[in-house]
């Protein structure tokens, strides 16, 4: 068999060949082993477990070393402890107690004994005793009879025993207790200690307990080994995958995963804070990216904690972060770099980040072209866009407390909303009927507040898409031609800027698309961007614009001065064709028959509805030929006639000076010096700035510079040069602005006619400055209209028609459609009739129609109201979803180039890289900062150019003191803050739908609060008040000037027991018992913070709070403390403790500074009355007035604090009904919300006594607690009064009232009055009945410093809380026989109190007794309720008190 | 997004140093192999020279000298002559000069081997003058070698002229195609094709230092493709070689090789040995591979945001090419189905009887040229075009052009019912808004259907008469039919891309009122 011999392949190279193959395999394989156990995840584990263990060991040892002090205290005091007990006592006491052990032994065996007889016998007797029962004869029973009486007399017997024995037995027993009690006292001291000693031993046990766990044991150490650990490894991946929480992918939902906390094993641990990091950074090496690794989550409290309101189980990570969360790598995981702290210390810029993760993660910002994820990490500086996704509100990120949780998102929110970004980008808040973000939807026109009640149910009906609710952000021009002049306006509107520094219309022209010379510098041998032929465009624009205005305003008002003119029965016809036709389609919708579906022949379908309007006057039974389009198109049109009407008093027609301002035939002129005055003080600071007045804040800032409204100082130039017209417009737009303006946000100000003369002679006076010198270069030319019109004409038509439309107008027939914008350039003759071009001439119809197309163009109405506007779409790109938007989507063009030609090194290099890499914020940025250089050398016609405007984000003012180019360089870092918050709040619209559970619904409180939050920035109410007081962070800890601040409020309290003792607590309250749980050693102080003159320059930023709030803390005892609100301020707390500011206020701490420079008062000494005499806080305010009330004074504000009045009044904000009751629904909410025990309630119910049978009660409770107190013996009305005491119960209230050392001292009561200086009287008691809610006036009156620190409304000695001693005096008056006692040294010293005139007509027996008495009958705190019942129940007793009636002032207010 | 890094990195220069000194060495070991086992002297020498330009290659790049391809060559590749002497820094006018020389050449020799063409094959009598005469200017070549030739010529000469584009590229691969196939006898001998693998190897040597090139190459996509290319490359060039020995050792009168082998060989240890040693081996390839070129992790596929380019897997990257020229339904349907069919009825259609159990080229010749035209030209090389080539929204790119999403080439194609009524007749049969009927439509595709109906229902005919006379002859009707109609098939792509551009041909027959083009 020699072929078996032979092979074709020679074997031993065939062994050979198997033997290297096999040994490439076991290469290969351990490669792969290797590789596999160097993955970057197990790497990280591997040193993660390894600072696991040292942080334990570290804070276990960290304890130990700190506590070793505390743990050698308490050994040293057992010791101590020990050795002071007396040992011979002790012996002997155990002796005793030892001595005494077997005789209690034996007494208690022997009662047990005994009873176990005792209870044998009782068998037995019951026994005998059912056989008695049974038995028949009667002999039986005798015997039977016998026995048991004998038994039971054993038992009786043995029970005596029993007693004895057992009083015996507990004899002993006691004296055994007694004794262990005195080893136990004589022990105590050692066994606290001994207590305490194992309680810091077991925690510091816990810890390395808890470390030897964490480390491995030997089989998880043989698991992960190299290969073992391929298979079961102790290193593995962690992952999270939050039910529902999903990616879209459009059509499909993919389920996230997020295995983030592979590497951040400890994101939601405690304990694992950057800082604490540092502490074992020797003995594990950690490296300066490791500290980002190993760290916990900054703010866990808020995420990533179990018990935070966003756990990371439930959540993920990437649902904020954003990042590919299956990715168990650093590069796949689309790590983004952005500067910040790295390691609790080492600050770490973009730039060198990047570089850091370059060299360390080969990472490049695009990591590979093809591998791309749609969502890298959201860098740091834009996380609080993600807030967005549930948080739709955006103001519900403003907690309860004012602490705002996305400073930047909250920053960006309210930038876009001031600037109305809004008109032009759409940001909806719906799709498909869904909420998916925030809603800054335009309102619609006309204005839901100008429907009627029918009209406006049905536009909210829609509850899929309710109506939007934003009003334009800039002035209305339907009226501008009586306001200002058209060379004004054209020059405004070339450079706003130049008039008004920080004025929110942003610039339009000059810009580096639309001004030849913009570029010229940096580009020699480019062209210019602006060709030669189209140098002169932008003025025609400018002027296109202007004419349009004017001509249109001037139209409208010439309507509106005919509609006024129109006799009433003519006016009544319009009406009745208006009621026909609302008949007519409500008829139509019953029977949709009825509608013709084609126009009539002699209604042509172009006909304008004032056309139809005019035959159906003629004709009304035409009517019913009308289509529905038609119908509805008429409706529209007369409707729009009655709001012009209504509108319509017109101004022009008014009388100037006015008849008010006619003194004796002359007309006033007006005291500039008194309007200076009143615009300080009247709250006009509030919402506008004026160049001449200038107050700054205690760190040099400036505070007259609101924002709200515009700046005031250059007025006179804008309102033109003819005084008197300027004047009549000022004089009548303070009058009533809404007149001028339906929807402007200035409120109606409450002026005198004079007042309002005085401020119009100022601001057009003395204090109208000159404008900046810029302004005086700012020049328009005629431009080229002609030019301007074609280039829209030939877009719209033919290129002979656009000739001929320039030439000599238009014919119908040229038009397809007759109310397109070309038909302005109708010939005259073929004008519809209304048409506003219908009395121009041809120049002044092209003029008309470029300016048309140029507001069309630019969108000016997404700002300003402008007739001919009213419906017109936005034309900006939505921005509803554009937070993910696709890069690709988005033109860069040639942005890059045009950056580094233009900023080069100057730019931001982290914005550079993102518009390198395209990404959205690179675009966002460049687009926010310079919007038309996205045109940079790109060859485009002229109407297609960018049109968005150049912004100015953030207007700083000048700090006090500050130098120009400190000031240059904190406006370029403001604007660019600016821009990252607009940024952050657009990034977070993504339009993302989260899943229902996710999505943050308030509770109906909340709500009500979010929504109120949103009005009083709307409206700038917290431009004047204070709505919530700023919260500072306690460490207590945390040493000041020698002590812990723990040690520094202890000793305060301790200092200030006397003072706490006159106090009622009213522990529901949270100015006296904090609602919130104590964490840690940091706790929150909220109060407002002195306003002082001017900081210290060298010494450390302080600040000096009043508090607001209880203060709840943990003392050395490990007992709770609280500290109530306005005991006294907290002192000199670092500045950087400091968490939120007050919100709101500013014009009250500009007002108060401004009255403390003018009657040179002491800030800090005088402050409580110069607090009294500003704005006031608005905190509590739910809980003190009444729902019905504030709503009613929100409507129309009256007069309440004298001390204020003096100064300011509330001015009438023009509020809808709906807004009226949120805001009233915001303060009740705000206080069920920080004081859920106090049961405030949404309704209005009065008052228990302002009922008939409340007030009954109550005079029924007070006779019966008379009557035990046997001071009263008869009772009803008028009944004895023999110990002085009123038995009439609010007889009591009114008298200390009335009683001019008490309430009368500062408060008008009815007819009487006070007649103390107007700065220290308080609100008149009149409206109290009807204002405030009874249990705050309690609490008010029992310590007013509680609520409002800086009130001047002491706590008067009648209602000091000495509890303890009136209960005993009420004991001793009681005891009638102990009269004679009475008059012991011991009760006269309270003579000093106040009393009642009644009281003094006795004897003095009779007389001291009936006072104590009349003193004492009454707790402090019923005193106060009595006081409260009588002020409650002003105007509603049938029967006013004596006092009362003496006084004549019980009269309904 | 756009790279916009360097072209040259510290390690890619130590990976083309790592990658030259390995192929200085396998030179080395080629020319030992010469040396020792052939004792070729002569040809020592020439491979440790050419050993020796790769070592002072790698040398170069371990010292880091950053030699990088000259910028006027990579321009030139991409965009023609023109801009290559351009960035040579020859002043415009010259330039211009040399390649409107270059072109008006061009002509020229297209004419010319249109020519000898059309004299030798169509007047055979006529214009054997003219064959002569071309004849001698290629030293007497036969005539398909001489049309190989000029077909050579016509290629690399518009390869010059417009860089690579798909024109250039696909008549290089034809013309190279046939070029190996006429000259095999040349090119299979082992040192030349080592020459053209060092050649190779040495173009992408330098094209590494394109980054461009290098971001494409480098893909761990791609990488199969790149792998593809020299695994076709070489099996092809295998069974030619053998082909060619065999052919020669017949002329000679003797057996092929395979059959003088022809002993049985034992199952253990000839077959399973080796088959586990390749199991083996094929295991160590993968795992290398799985380790050293890992997936990526990419996000879920979005049906609203497509990758641009969007591109199937590799395998039917040649399908895709053919998307450009044809509507889906043939390209993606049709020609697919065919293929297959076609492929499963060769055993049938095939009635050449030799050539089993042994490589030969002459005794298959139809067979051969027919099937590696089929897979070469029209299956590998359109893959590569398409993996390489093409890119963002589907643009042809140079080997060395940037790849930029806003590279815009203007398709205006017209169909051929445009050229026939309009441009040529004036004759407008669809009217505006007006929904044209049936009768209307085939009116006005008429041409082309014609067109159609005479390239499959006439050409079979024509051909049996003429170039395919044995075969029908031989096959039957059927069988004949079934040949000619794959072949006309199978023409048909590289027709239409012909037509497409030359003369910017849309559609032969469109009817888009029914979704069917041609």
């Amino acid at each position: 068999m020699g072929a078996l011999e032979e092979t074709y392949r020679d074997q031993r190279k065939l062994d050979i060949v198997f033997a290297l193959s096999c040994l490439a395999l076991v290469a290969s394989m351990i490669w792969m082993f290797a590789k596999d156990h160097n993955r970057e995840f197990k790497k990280v584990q591997r040193k993660g477990f390894d600072v696991e263990v040292a942080l334990l060991e570290e804070q276990a040892q960290e304890l130990e070393r700190k506590g070793r002090d505390l743990v050698e205290q308490a050994e040293k005091r057992v010791q101590e402890a020990r050795s002071q007990i007396n040992e011979s006592d002790l012996r002997e006491l155990r002796a005793e107690l030892d001595r005494l052990l077997p005789e209690t032994v034996k007494k208690e065996t022997e009662l047990a004994f005994e009873k176990a007889v005792r209870d044998s016998w009782v068998s037995i007797r019951d026994d005998l005793t059912g056989q008695y029962e049974n038995a028949r004869r009667e002999s039986v029973r005798q015997s039977l009879k016998k026995d048991i009486e004998e038994w039971e007399q054993r038992i009786a017997d043995k029970n005596k025993h029993l007693e004895q024995l057992q009083r015996e037995v507990e004899a002993l027993q006691d004296k055994r207790r007694q004794i262990q009690g005195r080893i136990d006292e004589l022990l105590a001291e050692v066994t606290r200690a001994e207590s305490e000693l194992k309680r810091r031993r077991a925690e510091q046990d816990r810890l390395l307990r808890l470390a030897e766990q964490r480390r491995m044991t030997p089989g998880a150490k043989f698991r992960a080994w190299p290969i073992v650990d391929a298979f079961n490894s102790p290193y593995r991946v962690r992952q999270y995958a939050p039910e529902g929480l999903t990616i879209d992918y459009n059509f499909k939902q993919v389920q996230r995963q997020d295995r983030c906390a592979t590497c951040h094993m400890f994101i939601d641990r405690q304990g694992f804070e950057k800082a604490q990091l540092t502490s074992i950074a020797e003995k594990v090496t950690l490296q300066l990216g490791e500290y980002g690794v190993y760290c916990n989550h900054p703010r866990l409290d808020l995420f990533a904690g179990s018990s935070s309101p966003h756990p990371a189980e439930k959540f993920g990570c990437t649902i904020c972060h954003a990042g590919q969360g299956g990715a168990a790598t650093f590069n796949f995981a689309f790590h983004f770099p952005d500067g910040g702290k790295t390691d609790g210390k080492t600050l770490e810029s973009y730039v060198e980040k990047k570089q850091r993760w370059q060299d360390t993660y080969h990472w490049h910002a695009s990591l590979h072209p093809d591998y791309l994820w749609d969502m890298p990490m959201i860098p740091m500086r834009f996380i609080e866009s993600s807030c967005v996704k549930c948080h739709h509100n955006i103001a519900d990120l403003v907690r309860t407390s004012g602490r705002e949780e996305a400073p930047k998102l909250l920053r960006g929110y309210r930038l876009v909303r001031e600037l109305g970004c809004f008109g032009c980008h759409e940001i909806s808040g719906y799709k498909a009927g869904r909420p998916i973000g925030p809603d800054l939807r335009l309102e619609p026109y006309p204005a839901p507040d100008e429907l009627s009640p029918m009209e406006r149910a049905k536009l909210y009906n829609n509850s899929a898409e309710p109506p939007g609710q934003w009003r334009k952000v800039g002035p209305g021009l339907r009226r501008i031609a009586e306001k200002t002049t058209p060379q004004w306006t054209a020059r405004w509107i070339r450079s706003p800027r130049s008039f008004r520094p920080d004025t929110r219309m942003p610039h339009f022209f000059g810009l580096t698309n639309n001004h030849p010379d913009q570029l010229s510098d940096l580009q020699k041998d480019l062209p210019s961007q602006v060709p030669e032929e189209h140098r002169d465009l932008p003025d025609a624009e400018i002027q296109a614009i202007t004419f349009y205005l004017f001509k249109s305003s001037e139209v409208y008002l010439d309507k509106i001065r005919n509609l006024h003119a129109l006799s009433q029965a003519q006016w009544q016809k319009y009406e009745d064709v208006h009621n026909q036709l609302s008949a007519l389609d409500d008829a139509r919708r019953a029977q949709p028959d009825l509608t013709p579906r084609e126009p009539a022949p002699d209604l042509p379908a172009a006909m304008m509805p004032q056309d139809i309007v005019d035959k159906l006057l003629a004709d009304p039974a035409l009517m019913s030929k009308l289509t529905k389009d038609q119908l509805a198109s008429c409706r529209a049109y007369l409707q729009e006639l009655r709001r012009m009407r209504r509108a319509a008093a017109s101004l022009a027609e008014k009388p100037f000076p006015p008849p008010e301002l006619l003194v004796e035939g002359k007309p006033y002129a007006g005291d500039p010096r008194a309007g200076r005055l009143l615009f300080e003080n009247r709250g006009c600071l509030a919402c506008h700035a004026h160049n001449q007045i200038e107050v700054y804040n205690a760190e040099g800032k400036l505070l007259t510079d609101s924002g709200y409204g515009p700046d005031l100082s250059h007025v006179k130039s804008k309102l033109g040069n003819d005084r008197t017209d300027a004047a009549k417009w000022l004089y009548y737009w303070l009058t009533d602005p809404t007149s001028y303006h339906p929807r402007t946000y200035m409120p109606k100000p409450q002026l005198e006619p004079r007042e309002r003369m005085d401020i119009v002679a100022w601001l057009l006076g003395e204090g109208s400055g000159s404008p900046p010198p810029e302004w005086q270069s700012v020049h328009v030319d005629s431009g080229n209209v002609e030019k301007l019109a074609r280039l829209f004409l030939d877009k719209a038509l033919t290129k002979s028609l656009a000739e001929k439309a320039v030439r000599d107008g238009l014919e119908p027939e040229d038009l397809a459609r007759l109310d397109s914008d070309e038909a302005i350039l109708l010939k005259s003759d073929k004008q519809p009739k209304d048409a506003p071009a219908a009395r121009l001439a041809h120049a002044e119809r092209l003029r008309y129609y470029a300016g048309r197309k140029t507001i069309s163009r630019y969108g000016c109405y997404a700002c300003h109201d402008i007739p001919g506007f009213e419906n017109a779409k936005p034309i900006g790109t939505p921005l509803n979803d554009w937070g993910k938007k696709d890069p690709e989507r988005l033109a860069f063009e040639n942005i890059v180039a045009y950056v580094e030609r233009h900023h080069g090194e100057h730019y931001d290099p982290f914005f550079l890289d993102m518009l390198r890499e395209h990404r959205r914020e690179g675009f966002l940025y460049q687009k926010l900062r310079e919007p038309r250089s996205y045109d940079y050398e790109k060859l485009r016609a002229w109407d297609d150019r960018l049109r968005m405007p150049q912004f100015r984000f953030a207007h700083p003012k000048k700090h006090r003191g500050e130098s120009d180019e400190e000031f240059a360089r904190r406006t370029q870092v403001e604007e660019q803050q600016a821009i990252e918050a607009v940024m952050t709040f657009i990034l977070g619209l993504v339009a993302e739908q989260i899943p229902e559970k996710y999505v943050y619904r308030p509770s109906p409180d909340r709500l009500h609060e979010i929504r109120g939050i949103t009005l009083l920035e709307r409206y700038n109410c917290i431009g004047c008040h204070i709505t919530k007081p700023g919260g500072y962070l306690l460490q207590l800890d945390r040493e000041l000037e020698g002590q812990t601040v723990r040690q520094m409020l202890q000793d305060y309290l301790g200092r200030k027991s006397d003072e706490l003792r006159h106090d009622h607590p009213f522990y529901e309250h949270s100015a006296w018992r904090s609602q919130k749980p104590v964490e840690g050693n940091t706790i929150l102080a909220r109060g407002l913070p002195f306003y002082v003159a001017q900081l210290p320059e060298d010494e450390p930023k302080t600040v000096t709070i009043d508090l607001y709030e209880a203060l709840r803390f943990v003392d050395d005892k490990r007992e709770l403390q609280d500290f109530p609100a306005g005991l006294n301020q907290l002192p000199g707390l670092p500045a950087d403790w400091e968490q939120f500011p007050p919100t709101g206020g500013r014009f009250t701490e500009v007002l108060f500074r401004l009255l403390a420079q003018r009657d040179n008062k002491d800030l800090v000494g005088e402050r409580k009355a110069l607090l009294g005499a500003v704005p006031p806080v608005l905190y509590r305010e739910g809980q003190k007035v009444q729902p019905q009330w504030l709503y009613e004074f929100l409507r129309q504000p009256q007069e309440i604090r004298p001390a204020v009045a003096r100064n300011l009044r509330m001015p009438r904000f023009h509020l809808s009904d709906d807004e009226l009751a949120a805001l009233v629904n915001y303060f009740i909410a705000v206080d069920r919300l920080e004081n859920p025990a106090l049961g405030l309630d949404y309704l209005s119910a009065p008052p228990a006594v302002q009922v008939a049978q409340g007030r009954v009660a109550a005079q029924a409770d007070y006779l019966a607690r008379l009557q035990q107190m046997g001071l009263a013996q008869t009772t009803g009305a008028g009944g004895t009064v023999e110990s002085g005491v009123p038995t009439d119960y609010f007889e009591v209230g009114w008298r200390m009232l009335t009683d001019t050392n008490l309430c009368l001292k500062c408060h008008d009561i009815g007819t009487l009055t006070s007649g103390g200086k107007p700065e220290e009287r308080g609100p008149a008691l009149a409206m109290a009945a009807a204002r405030l809610r009874p249990d705050y006036v309690e609490r008010w009156i029992a310590l007013p410093q509680r609520f409002l620190p800086y009130t001047l409304m002491p706590q008067y000695d009648p209602f000091f809380a000495h509890d303890q001693a009136y209960l005993q005096m009420r004991h001793v008056l009681a005891q009638r026989h102990n009269r004679g006692a009475l008059q012991g040294a011991a009760v006269t010293g309270l003579l000093a109190a106040p009393i009642w005139p009644g009281a003094l007509a006795r004897s003095a027996d009779e007389q001291v007794y009936s006072y104590l008495a009349s003193q004492y009958a009454f707790l402090p705190l019923e005193k106060v309720r009595a006081v409260r019942d009588a002020l409650m129940s002003w105007g509603y007793l049938e029967h006013p008190p004596p006092s009362a009636r003496a006084a004549g002032v019980l009269r309904r207010p | 997004m756009h790279s916009h890094g360097p072209d040259l990195t510290v390690s890619v220069q130590n990976g083309l140093a790592w990658f030259y000194a390995l192929v200085a060495l396998a030179n080395v070991g080629f020319a030992l192999y010469q040396h020792l086992v052939l004792s070729r002297r002569n040809q020592l020498v020439l491979w440790v020279l050419v050993a020796g330009i790769f070592a002072v290659h790698s040398a170069a790049y371990f010292a880091h000298l950053g030699w990088v391809m000259p910028l006027w060559l990579r321009e030139m590749s991409d965009h023609g002559v023109h801009r290559g002497l351009l960035f040579l820094g020859v002043d415009p006018d010259s330039a211009a000069v040399v390649s409107q020389g270059l072109g008006l050449l061009l002509v020229v020799v297209l004419l010319l081997g249109l020519a000898d063409a059309a004299s030798h094959y169509l007047l055979p009598g006529s214009g054997a003058w003219l064959s002569r005469a071309l004849a001698r200017l290629w030293r007497g070549l036969p005539a398909h070698e001489r049309l190989v030739g000029w077909g050579l010529l016509v290629s690399v000469l518009a390869l010059v002229l417009r860089g690579t584009d798909a024109i250039s590229y696909f008549l290089i691969s034809v013309a190279g195609f046939f070029a190996f196939l006429v000259w095999r006898r040349v090119l299979t001998l082992p040192p030349v094709a080592w020459g053209l693998l060092d050649a190779g190897l040495l173009f992408g040597g330098w094209s590494m230092t394109d980054r461009d090139f290098r971001e494409i190459i480098i893909k761990p996509d791609n990488v199969p493709i790149v792998g593809l290319v020299f695994v076709v490359g070489f099996f092809t060039w295998l069974a030619l070689r053998k082909g060619v020995v065999n052919d020669e050792r017949m002329a000679r009168g003797l057996p092929p090789a395979e059959k003088e082998e022809d002993e049985k060989v034992l199952v253990w240890p000839d077959l399973v040995y080796t088959e586990l040693i390749c199991m083996v081996i094929v295991t160590v390839v993968l795992i290398v591979w799985a380790v050293a070129l890992p997936a990526p992790l990419e996000q879920p596929a979005s049906s609203t945001k497509t990758p641009n380019p969007s591109k199937a897997p590799w395998y039917f990257l040649g399908l895709q090419e053919m998307l450009v020229y044809y509507d889906p339904w043939i390209a993606g349907v049709v020609l697919p189905t065919i293929i297959i069919l076609g492929l499963i009825a060769i055993p049938y259609i095939d009635f050449n009887q030799k050539g089993n159990g042994y490589y030969t080229f002459e005794q298959r010749a139809f067979a051969i040229v027919m099937f590696l035209f089929g897979f070469v030209v029209l299956w590998v090389t359109l893959i590569f075009l398409g993996t390489f080539l093409r890119g963002q929204n589907w643009n042809f790119f140079g080997l060395y052009e940037t790849r930029n999403p806003y590279k815009l080439v203007p398709l205006n194609n017209v169909n051929l019912s445009e050229y026939f009524w309009l441009k040529g007749l004036g004759i407008v049969w669809d009217r505006p808004g007006e929904e044209p009927s049936i009768v209307r439509i085939l009116a006005r595709e008429s041409p082309g259907i014609v067109g159609i109906v005479l390239y499959f229902m006439l050409l079979p005919p024509v051909l049996a008469r003429t170039v395919l006379r044995s075969f029908y002859l031989r096959m039957g009707f059927i069988r004949y039919m079934i040949l000619s109609s794959l072949i006309l098939l199978m023409a048909a792509l590289p027709i239409k891309m012909i037509l497409r551009w030359a003369f910017n041909l849309k559609y032969i027959v469109a009817i888009p009122e029914y979704f069917f083009n041609i």
